[in-house]
């Protein structure tokens, strides 16, 4: 990956609107793994692992809802960490192999995790400033009340940077560290499985919405599946 | 109080639907422990107050008013919003925030359960399922991504719009309207298709396609410690990521 210098502008770009987008401004799907996760890794050269890492972390805490101020682990952040080192990293040394995801993956979820403290903080900074706006609506000055809402977009841009962009060029700058370690030459053509990432996303779903009542639509799928690897490996065994 | 709801007519002003609309979309811009959204809320309905403001002194306390603690759904807070610009605009500012405790209650409890415990989960589980079980290629994905992005914007927009007709329309007695929406009706087939979702998305996870993974011993594996460990009790996020991480890693070096 040649790192050019507005390839990371345009990533920092990236981070922001999924940080903006998950709390602060409109909040639409764009802030979402799969989607910032695709599109950061088509910035990179390799959206197939974006993709692919936006997948393992879409659903993977989804049964934590932001509400009433409850501040979940940062999944904007996270996925496009994991999507932009995944994808920058692949074509380094081993191309599109378990070993780039699964180190994306876990710099994905530690800045989610960062993400979501430095959330916590940002809070609290908003707090400070509260007599401040009671000062501008005391002045009835509205120019000013309308400043503090882009200095509150100002601060999720810096915190978008610092929790997401910054950590994503020190991981794919440490790459070449990790491929040295014996082990990850050793397994090269290794495969992550990624459908552990996905069970754990479906049963995050299912803690949403599968109540009593529809424990068979949950099931039956399954059920057919089971029956299905069971009649397969008795007609291998058969055979 | 003035009353004069019987001059002004159902729809708002030109030009208020559009700021309103747009401005919801920044009420957590300031979000703060002490006042949760009351100062994206105050900054929205600025336009509002500049409108009907009676000299200096008036528009101070309708700021005070405005510039308070907030908290709603950020979704359907266009709709209280419209609400309060059209109390505002009657002369009923003094009745507002009563009126704004009372939509904090309603639309926490609609709106929560509707866009952030089924709609936006159902949309993402299916466009999960789809991304992980076709083909992937880049017209695939983008129309699976852009239809996700597009569903979603549709029903965000119209409720951020639409809510401020909505709220201006009822005027103070919203709250009142909204308690008898019929929730249940559009939330139950939505957690049928979520229910739906996950258990597809478990079952094929089963279905590994890749030859070189040895079928079914690493999913049924993996799976089976998930479901022992993650979910026997509740984890938490971190416990619950780096179980998964190092099953997942386990698997890459031993299998």
């Amino acid at each position: 990956m040649e790192s050019f210098g507005w390839i990371w502008l345009v990533a920092a770009l990236l981070v922001i609107l999924a940080e903006l987008d998950s709390t602060a401004a409109f909040q639409t799907m764009l802030g979402q793994p799969v989607v910032i996760g695709t599109l950061t890794g088509s910035l990179f050269g390799n959206w197939q692992a974006g993709l692919a890492a936006g997948i393992m972390l879409q659903l993977f805490w989804i049964d934590h809802l932001p509400l009433g101020g409850r501040i979940p682990p940062h999944l904007g952040i996270g996925g496009f960490t994991a999507a932009l080192v995944a994808s920058a990293v692949s074509s380094n040394l081993f191309p599109y192999t378990g070993w780039p995801l699964l180190y994306g993956i876990l710099w994905g979820a530690a800045t989610a995790f960062l993400g979501g403290y430095l959330t916590r903080i940002l809070r609290n900074i908003n707090d400070r400033l509260m007599p401040i706006v009671d000062l501008a609506v005391e002045e009835c000055d509205t120019k000013k009340l309308s400043r503090f809402i882009w200095l509150g977009i100002l601060n999720h841009s810096v915190l978008a940077i610092v929790a997401g962009w910054i950590p994503a060029r020190i991981a794919v700058s440490l790459w070449p560290l990790i491929t040295r370690i014996p082990v990850v030459f050793q397994k090269a053509e290794s495969h992550l499985p990624i459908e552990l990432f996905v069970a754990v996303g479906a049963l995050s779903l299912a803690r949403l919405h599968v109540t009593r009542s529809r424990t068979l639509i949950f099931a039956a799928p399954l059920f057919f599946v089971l029956l299905f690897l069971i009649l397969q490996s008795i007609n291998l065994e058969g055979s | 109080m003035k009353h004069m709801e019987n001059v002004l007519p159902d729809i708002p002003p030109r030009g208020i639907v559009w700021k309103l609309g747009w401005r919801s979309g920044l009420l957590q811009a300031l979000f703060s422990p002490g006042r949760m959204q009351g100062v994206g809320f105050g900054w929205a309905v600025l336009p509002v107050i500049l409108r009907w403001s009676r000299g200096e002194e008036d528009m101070k306390q309708r700021l005070f008013r405005h510039f308070t603690f907030f908290n709603a759904n950020p979704y359907l807070g266009s709709i209280v919003m419209g609400s309060v610009a059209r109390m505002e605009a009657e002369g009923q500012g003094d009745a507002v925030p009563g009126v704004k405790q009372r939509f904090s209650t309603i639309t926490g409890a609609l709106g929560d359960r509707l866009f952030w415990a089924h709609l936006r989960p159902m949309l993402l589980g299916l466009a999960v399922l789809l991304l992980a079980t076709i083909p992937q290629d880049e017209i695939r994905v983008s129309i699976i991504l852009f239809s996700l992005l597009f569903l979603f914007g549709m029903v965000n927009w119209s409720f951020r719009f639409a809510g401020v007709l909505y709220g201006w329309r009822y005027g103070y007695i919203t709250p009142l309207r909204m308690a008898r929406w019929p929730l249940q009706k559009f939330v139950n087939p939505m957690a049928t298709v979520g229910a739906l979702v996950s258990g597809l998305l478990l079952s094929s996870t089963f279905l590994v396609s890749d030859s070189n993974i040895p079928i079914p011993v690493h999913p049924s594996l993996g799976l089976l410690l998930i479901i022992l460990v993650a979910f026997g009790k509740k984890l938490s996020p971190v416990l619950r990521f780096v179980v998964v991480w190092i099953i997942a890693l386990l698997t890459m070096l031993y299998l």
